[in-house]
């Protein structure tokens, strides 16, 4: 059903089609990942934006075939380069796909790498693990990986802990370059981050992705971010998604009205005295029981009885956008 | 709540070790309606049947089968009683005999025997005698010539006075040759095993075999005696719910009376030791600085102490010294062991307390500026639950390890039972004569062991529901 | 240099423990029988030694540790005779307590080394399996034998062990002396002796490995399956690293970590419990020396002995420290 979503696609690299990915829990599903459908050309950035537990995170680890053991991909596929990648033999997935073509750039926590193992070493062991390549090559490649992204070559030799929240993040951006992918996830790459640090982050992907352009899907629950650094984005709500389509058209022109709240609720320096700041009330659903129809209907200002019955389509509504509301639809 | 009790119940082990605590508990606290004997290991509470007797409900195994129970009954007269001179029923319990002048009159009473041979064999009557000194009574069992009542002191004879009745008592126990023409005429070497053997060679194996008495008149006049029926009582080889020790004791209510001690011991001073542990471990952790410092340092030194050598040798000296008696000892050993093993806990705690302090919660409490004694009360120690349960996996198993350590060294309680001293005794006695006594020595190990385990399970579950994310790296 | 500093902090903190501790050996010993009026020389001395009688050898000893003198003099002369390890005679061994504490401390050793390494291993191999069958019937009952194994009474088990395996089917000699002579009483010597010497330990050996190896696999187990959760192997995964690698070299690595501390802290603490051990297989040890001292409050025994285990936990501890830091990255930095 969700095809028409493909037609605005030009050279679509990863496709998701109808993804369901669910939990299965002692007392039944849930549905973290609820008939999701987006794609990101060739490179393009799309920008996925969303609040904590609407699934962004279970979609990126689906991505990878990396979800917990109680998740399951109940239908839908995804698609990269044409190849469906749910379904490959996973050694293959490993051994060809992961890394090599999509690479992921994890939130860098604290413990986000093995606190044992040096940073050189970590990154030896990714590198060694696809191409068969000398240590001497390898290392060599790290230490400009580490150049290219702002850190110090002596920091390879050094432990996690003893790296700052920003150097970490660097890393793990230098490790998902390591082998020049096609395409990079990024899943809240700049959260926990001091607001400078966040823009300096965010100024590097931004620099990398327009210098080696690869595809890029940078995920995140903040959509001040999204606005400088995507071509497309696409709005998730309560496993769903809700709103998609080219970056300016979706800023400029928001539909779907929990983009226009989230968008309200960015405090912008410039309007200080006019704007005040907006928090959306309520809370996001029970994903293993939602609520029948529109699942942002209990908090949506134009809620009608028809959103309480029934789940809004996706319709498309003028180029590249695309939008599931009752509201827009009846327009 | 009721969601930390569904998770609770949904883990296996959990349901596992409240089922043993429970049983065992059970045990304990109803140990006096389960059991008359309260120490088993008191001189008048031993012999109540055989020693090393199997459990009553061993007998379905084919190799105890005929072993026999303790027996209590009182014999009956055969009909055949008619036939030699005069007997009647003086009144329900008693029999009169005539016999006249030079004669001899017999009495014979079946036993119906149906197993092996007991541990003893013991008659009992009242026999009345008549007023001369012209007379005698023979006990025979079978063809066996085991005692002679007679008014005249002579060895192996047993002295009854005439004229009034005398309780008579035959035991297997108290036979000698001073007391039994049967023994009297064996050879010396076997004499003295006259007492082993001689069950043996009464009641061989499962038969009806006759007790008579033989009253015997020398005299001129015709006499009479009365006499009781017999009692016939016999300690046997299979007895109660866990057999016996080696002395004959109820293993059963060694057991139950050693759960009850075990357990009431080990929750006593795992209370004493997460008491002390988290006084200390709080202080260290909350407190920091030069507090934490010296408690530090004070718990490292208790914990480097060499636990069970000081504890050896602390008994031996009160021991000794003859300072302590044994209740109080049971309260000495508590206090050593509760001393010497809360800086585990402390540590711990300490651990927990500092991990807790620094997060943002308590942080942003002091932000507030709620004073410190309330952080500490409505914040930490709420989440120290989880940790405090789970002590309780650690120490109640450790306590009861320690203490019947002590016990099985005989360096600990002696005087009443504990699994710990049970599998001492038993352990020393076990051979291949006795069939390794299984009963005795198998439920105390067994009972440590479960409960252990079950404190154990208690614990780590008690942890993983009330703490708000898995701690359990042990 | 963060890591100096934690080292120099350590060593003081252990020395001025291991202080602590003589003082209260000094305490007990030498000060409470002094207040109850005993005179602590009559306590140290045997009743003959090489042929000399008592009185020589209390006056023997009162030269040697000052014993009538002053306590604060005689503390100082403890102390130093304790670093000297001139630690008396036993009272009843009637030898040197440095003789008996040397005789007996290799054979405790070869029986408590190989345990501890044993043991260790076969925790984690059986951590390892648990681990890659998480949840499934091998885990929970590789886990609940563990928990067992760790919580039956030794001192229960051993007796039956030994009787069964020894006695009975007589695979293994029972009594050392036994093992290491010949029929005509002489010491079996070279390579027949330590064979010897190997077979009488190896049932308690065996036995120690399994009712010890418990603890640490679980503590193996349950930071595995944590860890294989936590995030960095998230990300391992993501990386395409094999499920083998990350448990062989990542989650073992990791995991392995309180394990080896707790393996520290249980050799540290080992006299106190091999005592039973020994007691009940009839091995001449350390801790057999122990209980046999305190049962006859054989007061230099005691105290030699206490010292020599304190010494040891000290040592112990202390090396533990040290290595800490090579396995750990994360605490150079305490």
């Amino acid at each position: 059903m969700s095809n028409l979503i493909f037609e605005e696609s030009t050279d679509n690299l990863l496709q998701v089609n109808s993804l369901k990915t669910y939990y299965k829990t002692k007392t039944g599903f849930v549905k973290a990942v609820d008939d999701v459908s987006l794609f990101v050309d060739r490179a393009k950035v799309l920008g996925v934006a969303g609040e904590s537990g609407c699934g962004k995170s279970t979609l990126v680890t689906a991505i990878f075939r990396v979800t917990p053991r109680n998740a399951q991909v109940m239908s839908g596929e995804v698609k990269y380069k044409g190849q469906d990648i749910l379904n490959m033999d996973l050694k293959v997935f490993r051994r060809d796909i992961v890394w090599k073509e999509i690479a992921y750039i994890p939130q860098a926590s604290m413990d986000v790498l093995d606190p044992v193992y040096k940073i050189k070493d970590q990154m030896l062991e990714t590198i060694l693990e696809h191409e068969d390549l000398s240590k001497a090559d390898a290392l060599e490649r790290i230490y400009k990986a580490l150049e290219n992204v702002g850190v110090p070559a002596e920091k390879a030799d050094m432990f996690p802990h003893e790296l700052s929240g920003g150097q970490r993040q660097r890393v793990v951006i230098a490790m998902a370059l390591l082998l020049n992918p096609s395409m990079i996830v990024s899943d809240e790459a700049t959260t926990a981050l001091d607001v400078i640090t966040q823009a300096k982050i965010l100024e590097l992907m931004k620099s990398l992705q327009e210098n080696r352009k690869f595809s890029m899907m940078f995920v995140t629950h903040d959509l001040s971010l999204l606005a400088n650094i995507s071509d497309s984005i696409a709005i998730m709500y309560a496993g769903k998604l809700v709103e998609f389509g080219d970056v300016e058209k979706v800023f400029g022109n928001p539909l779907h009205p929990y983009t226009q709240l989230l968008l309200k609720a960015i405090p912008d320096l410039r309007f200080r005295k006019q704007r005040r700041l907006v928090a959306i009330p309520g809370f996001p659903p029970d994903l293993e029981n939602p609520p029948k129809g529109c699942r942002f209907a209990p908090r949506c200002p134009l809620a009608m009885p028809i959103c309480r019955e029934v789940e809004p389509e996706f319709s498309r509504v003028e180029g590249f956008h695309y939008v599931a509301c009752h509201a827009v639809n009846k327009k | 709540m009721n969601e930390l009790l569904r998770d609770l119940m949904s883990r296996k082990t959990f349901i596992f070790s409240l089922v043993v605590i429970g049983f065992f508990a059970v045990l304990a606290v109803a140990a006096p309606f389960l059991t008359p004997y309260n120490n088993p290991y008191r001189v008048g509470q031993q012999f109540v049947a055989a020693p090393y007797a199997v459990p009553a409900w061993a007998t379905v195994f084919p190799q105890y089968k005929n072993l026999p129970p303790d027996v209590r009954i009182t014999l009956t007269p055969s009909l055949a009683y008619e036939s030699s001179g005069e007997v009647s029923q003086f009144n329900s319990s008693t029999l009169k005999v005539t016999v006249p002048p030079g004669d001899t009159v017999n009495l014979t009473f079946p036993l119906r025997w149906n197993w092996s041979s007991p541990y003893d064999v013991r008659l009992s009557f009242t026999l009345v005698t008549p007023n001369t000194q012209y007379f005698q009574v023979n006990l025979f069992v079978r063809d066996f010539y085991l005692m002679s009542l007679s008014p005249l002191p002579i060895p192996p004879e047993v002295t009854v006075v005439p004229g009034k009745p005398n309780p008579v008592i035959f035991s297997t126990e108290l036979v000698n040759p001073g007391n039994s023409p049967y023994v009297a005429s064996l050879p010396v070497q076997d004499q003295s095993l006259a007492s082993l053997e001689l069950p043996k060679v009464l009641l061989p194996k499962p038969g009806t075999y006759n007790v008579t008495l033989s009253f015997v008149n020398t005299g001129k006049t015709t006499e009479m005696f009365l006499v009781t029926l017999p009692g016939y009582s016999s300690l046997g080889y299979a007895y109660g719910r866990l057999g016996t020790d080696d002395n004959g004791a109820s293993v059963f209510s060694e057991f139950v009376y050693g759960a009850r001690f075990d357990l009431y011991l080990s929750l006593v001073a795992s209370a004493i030791i997460i008491g002390i542990g988290l006084i200390i471990g709080l202080l260290a952790g909350y407190v920091g600085g030069f507090t934490d410092l010296t408690l530090n340092a004070f718990t490292d030194f208790f914990l480097l102490i060499p636990g069970l050598p000081l504890l050896i040798v602390l008994i031996s000296i009160f021991d000794i010294t003859g300072t302590i008696v044994n209740v109080n000892k049971a309260v000495l050993i508590l206090l050593i062991i509760s001393l010497l093993s809360w800086p585990g806990t402390a540590k711990i705690i300490r651990g927990q307390t500092l991990t807790l302090r620094n997060r943002t919660f308590v942080e942003a409490a002091r932000a507030l500026g709620e004073s410190r004694m309330r952080i500490l009360f409505k914040h930490i120690v709420p989440n120290l639950m989880g940790i405090l349960f789970a002590q309780l996996a650690y120490d109640v198993p450790g306590v009861i390890l320690a203490e019947s350590g002590l016990d099985f060294l005989g360096l600990g309680i002696t005087e009443f039972p504990t699994w710990g001293n049970m599998l001492g005794y038993a352990t020393n006695n076990v051979s291949f004569v006795n069939g390794f006594a299984w009963w005795w020595v198998l439920p105390p190990g067994l009972g440590i062991v479960f409960i252990s385990v079950a404190f154990y399970y208690f614990g780590t579950a008690m942890l993983d529901v009330l703490s708000p994310y898995k701690l359990r790296g042990e | 240099m963060g890591l100096i500093r934690y080292l120099v902090r350590r060593i003081v903190e252990r020395l001025a423990l291991l202080f602590a501790i003589l003082v209260f050996n000094f305490f007990i010993f030498q000060v409470l029988p002094t207040i109850y009026g005993i005179n602590p020389a009559q306590l140290y001395v045997p009743l003959t030694y090489k042929g000399l009688p008592r009185s020589e050898l209390v006056q023997a000893l009162d030269r040697q540790f000052g014993l009538n003198l002053p306590l604060d003099e005689r503390f100082f002369i403890y102390i130093k005779s304790l670093l000297t390890l001139h630690l008396g005679i036993s009272m009843s061994y009637e030898q040197p307590v440095i003789t008996l504490i040397a005789q007996r401390l290799p054979v405790t050793a070869l029986l408590v080394i190989p345990s501890l390494i044993l043991s260790s291993i076969l925790a984690i191999v059986f951590g390892l399996y648990s681990i890659s069958r998480q949840g499934k019937i091998g885990d929970s009952l590789i886990s609940f034998t563990a928990i067992m194994t760790y919580f039956i009474p030794a001192f229960w088990l051993g007796e039956i062990v030994l009787y069964f395996f020894g006695f009975y089917l007589r695979i293994f000699p029972t009594n050392l002396g036994e093992a290491i002579t010949t029929y005509n009483g002489h010491l079996l010597t070279g390579f027949a002796y330590w064979a010897n010497l190997m077979k009488f330990l190896t049932l308690p050996i065996l036995f120690i490995t399994i009712i010890s190896y418990g603890v640490r696999n679980i503590l193996f187990r349950n930071n595995g399956i944590g860890l294989m959760g936590s995030n960095f192997v998230n990300y391992l995964r993501a990386r395409g690293i094999s499920e083998r690698k990350i448990l062989y070299k990542h989650v073992t690595r990791n995991a392995v970590i309180p394990v080896v501390t707790r393996v520290g802290i249980d050799l540290a603490f080992l006299f106190t419990g091999v005592v039973f051990i020994e007691d009940i297989f009839n091995i001449p040890g350390l801790g057999r020396l122990l209980v046999r001292g305190a049962e006859n409050l054989d007061v230099p025994l005691l105290g030699g002995d206490f010292y020599v285990i304190s010494l040891f936990a000290v040592i112990v501890l202390l090396a533990l420290d040290l290595i800490y830091p090579l396995i750990d990255p994360r605490v150079k930095y305490e």
